[in-house]
């Protein structure tokens, strides 16, 4: 007997980041995943940003192990939860969706998934989120969006960081806005220093233009 | 990558189906994998072969048709 299916084996994911999404809308909660390779500024990027933004935030942390980055949210006084994955290299709908039951939604309207540091797996995972946004660092070097497009092509908004060592690095903005827009020509991007502050007047604009 | 956890959503909605249709056994199993999908189809089999030891989809024949783009699908199995 044979049984016709035609189904898309990863469809588990998708359904639960859309019943996700549908959630954030209804509860007008604007959602970001924040993506990027382990120590470009993920979480120094969000502690800087948090205080300065005039909504109220929750942060959704994703690592292998160890609670550290949200305990390093929690400092900054807004609501996080950390999820351990113990071994998987991407964050799911699934782990989301639990992470989602230790937050108080009712009080928030924005939120950050920071996804495991990793620049290939997280791409093919939808969240529910409304877009993404790649902390990029310039001693990664300048050409990596064209070596990661899987990951690249996805980006709604590329943060550079670590401007404030330009003058130690090769790294030039414009090989890596080039390289960009070969792979995505519609992504923002937004120079960053997470330890100076550079950027980050342009960076809460982008956030609040899209609030 | 993930052929492991793919292969265990696969499992999945295989032995749902079967179920649902009164199947004791998995023959065939048809898959369309696309060149862009990052999963490799030598793993995938791989995987299949730990994952489905002592159930029905024990030494099934597993098809795999390569597309051009990004999808992974179950196009259809057979069985009794």
């Amino acid at each position: 007997m044979k049984v016709n299916v035609m189904t898309d084996i990863l469809q588990a994911n998708d359904l639960l980041a859309r019943d996700i999404r549908n959630m954030f809308h209804d509860r007008k909660i604007v959602c970001w995943n924040v993506m990027g390779s382990p120590g470009a500024g993920k979480t120094a990027m969000l502690e800087r940003l948090v205080p300065m933004l005039p909504v109220k935030v929750a942060v959704i942390e994703g690592d292998l192990a160890t609670s550290r980055d949200a305990e390093r949210i929690s400092k900054t006084g807004v609501q996080s939860a950390q999820i351990n994955t113990n071994g998987a290299c991407h964050l799911d709908a699934a782990m989301v969706r639990s992470a989602l039951d230790t937050i108080e939604l009712d009080d928030i309207s924005l939120l950050f998934i920071e996804n495991v540091g990793n620049l290939v797996c997280p791409s093919g995972f939808d969240l529910g989120e409304k877009g993404r946004i790649i902390v990029a660092s310039i001693t990664e070097g300048d050409d990596k969006p064209e070596k990661y497009p899987s990951m690249y092509k996805t980006a709604d908004l590329v943060v550079v960081n670590k401007m404030d060592m330009q003058e130690n690095s090769n790294f030039k903005i414009e090989n890596f806005e080039k390289g960009l827009k070969t792979i995505n020509p519609s992504s923002d991007i937004v120079p960053v220093s997470s330890v100076t502050g550079e950027g980050f007047d342009k960076l809460l604009g982008w956030i609040l233009d899209r609030q | 990558m993930h052929e492991l956890s793919i292969t265990e959503e696969l499992l999945q909605i295989i032995h749902r189906r079967a179920a649902e249709e009164g199947m004791k056994k998995i023959l065939r199993i048809d898959l369309k994998i696309g060149k862009y999908s990052g999963v490799f189809a030598d793993a995938l089999l791989f995987a299949f072969d730990v994952l489905s030891k002592d159930t029905i989809s024990e030494g099934a024949n597993v098809s795999i048709e390569e597309s051009v783009g990004s999808e992974l699908q179950v196009i259809s199995f057979e069985g009794d």
